[in-house]
């Protein structure tokens, strides 16, 4: 078994170490799977994740765990972890890709939820036209090609 | 020709994203909008025919009717995951010809939650053996069958889901799941605004439990057989009536699911 209190520091792109407890570092799975292939090592590289974004994830991770250990009144802790999930995704839409793609990477499978989720929220009931301009998506249909692509599918364009 | 190089100058990042990703973001979203994405651009063109999770909306003011939704669950091969979410309007027959078409394409997964008032679910939902999650909400289950199979059956949700028996002498509704490979089972039985007369409650026999939450302030009758898996549990019952004596026939209503 593994000491609750082992420290374990996470490396950033930027190469900034974060010092978290073996508990938060696990939540990482890909993390888990390196630990349990015998990475004994008290320091990993995560090279795809800028700090912001790394501290970000390890904040989300944090909370987790520690809600996590609190025995008895489940409830309410569900309930202030599903306040803290809100809060935590409301960020400006770069931002959230970059979390998504970095919960991705680092399979953290709450964090790439509720991301995507987020995302899917945003677009829900959006016109196509109206999702290329949140997103700034080029379309590279010809008009005739979109028509076709329209066509297609008429029910699932009806207002 | 149009440069082909993905990254986009004006900052098009979700484009950038692989394909998994975007399914993922895709299968949060109900089909009518998952099949609008094809219109985005040439990147999402065809992403919509890999989604397998298929989600309806009744809610108004929502515009697809039910018929026309199954129509496109037919024109589909493989429809993984159906999530309903129904109104009074939905008729039972419409219903039922769309589960009965989501099953025929393997079905696993079935959500269904109606909006506003509970109604009469059809029975047929109990007979597809490869179903492994199974979630109903605000909804009745009504003259449920005695043997039922969902014999696959790896997690089931009852979050307000009411049962009842069209035999007006009886007044005993006791549920029996009796499911050898449920993993993981959710009971929220505590909205609604009258008691049921008689005995009511559940009998739970699920020896492969995992993962076991139980919220209930309207039953006066719960049994629980041997869960030797059990890793997580949350029991939250409050009974404050007493059992009422005599007259109940318990053997000729319990149901097993």
């Amino acid at each position: 078994m593994s000491e609750s209190n082992k420290k374990i520091s996470l490396i950033s792109s930027e190469g900034e170490a974060f010092e978290v407890s073996e508990a938060v570092a696990r939540e990482f799975e890909i993390v888990a799977h390196m630990l349990e292939d015998g990475c004994s090592g008290s320091s990993i590289p995560i090279t795809t994740v800028d700090s912001n974004i790394l501290g970000k994830v390890i904040e989300y991770c944090t909370k987790h765990v520690e809600v996590g250990n609190v025995e008895g009144n489940s409830e309410k802790a569900e309930k202030d972890l599903e306040e803290f999930d809100k809060r935590f995704i409301a960020v400006e839409m770069n931002t959230l890709f970059s979390l998504i793609l970095a919960a991705n990477y680092l399979n953290v499978k709450g964090l790439l939820n509720i991301g995507c989720q987020k995302v899917a929220d945003t677009i829900k009931d959006m016109k196509p036209e109206e999702v290329r301009s949140i997103f700034n998506i080029e379309n590279d249909y010809t008009p005739a090609e979109e028509e076709v692509v329209r066509k297609e599918n008429e029910w699932a364009f009806q207002p | 020709m149009r440069n082909q190089n993905r990254r986009s100058p004006r900052g098009d990042k979700i484009s950038e994203f692989p394909d998994e990703l975007l399914l993922k973001i895709l299968s949060f979203l109900p089909s009518k909008d998952v099949v609008a994405t094809s219109a985005i651009s040439k990147r999402w063109k065809s992403l919509w025919k890999e989604v397998n999770t298929f989600r309806y909306d009744a809610t108004p003011p929502y515009p697809l009717t039910c018929q026309m939704f199954d129509l496109f669950i037919r024109s589909r091969s493989n429809v993984e995951s159906l999530q309903l979410k129904l109104n009074p309007n939905n008729s039972t027959q419409d219903i039922r010809d769309l589960v009965n078409d989501a099953a025929s394409r393997s079905l696993r997964e079935l959500r269904i939650e109606m909006v506003y008032k509970s109604f009469e679910f059809p029975q047929n939902l109990y007979l597809y053996p490869q179903l492994e999650t199974l979630i109903l909400e605000k909804l009745s289950l009504v003259d449920i069958p005695p043997n039922v199979s969902l014999i696959g059956l790896k997690k089931l949700n009852l979050l307000s889901v009411r049962f009842s028996n069209d035999d007006t002498y009886t007044n005993v509704m006791v549920f029996t799941i009796d499911v050898p490979t449920l993993k993981c089972l959710s009971i929220d039985n505590t909205s609604g605004e009258s008691r049921p007369e008689g005995v009511h409650g559940f009998v739970i026999n699920a020896p492969s439990l995992r993962c076991f939450s139980i919220k209930d302030t309207f039953s006066n009758y719960v049994r629980f057989g041997d869960m030797p898996e059990l890793v997580k549990a949350s029991v939250n019952i409050i009974c404050d009536q007493p059992i009422p004596t005599a007259r109940e026939k318990v053997q000729s209503t319990s149901s097993k699911m």
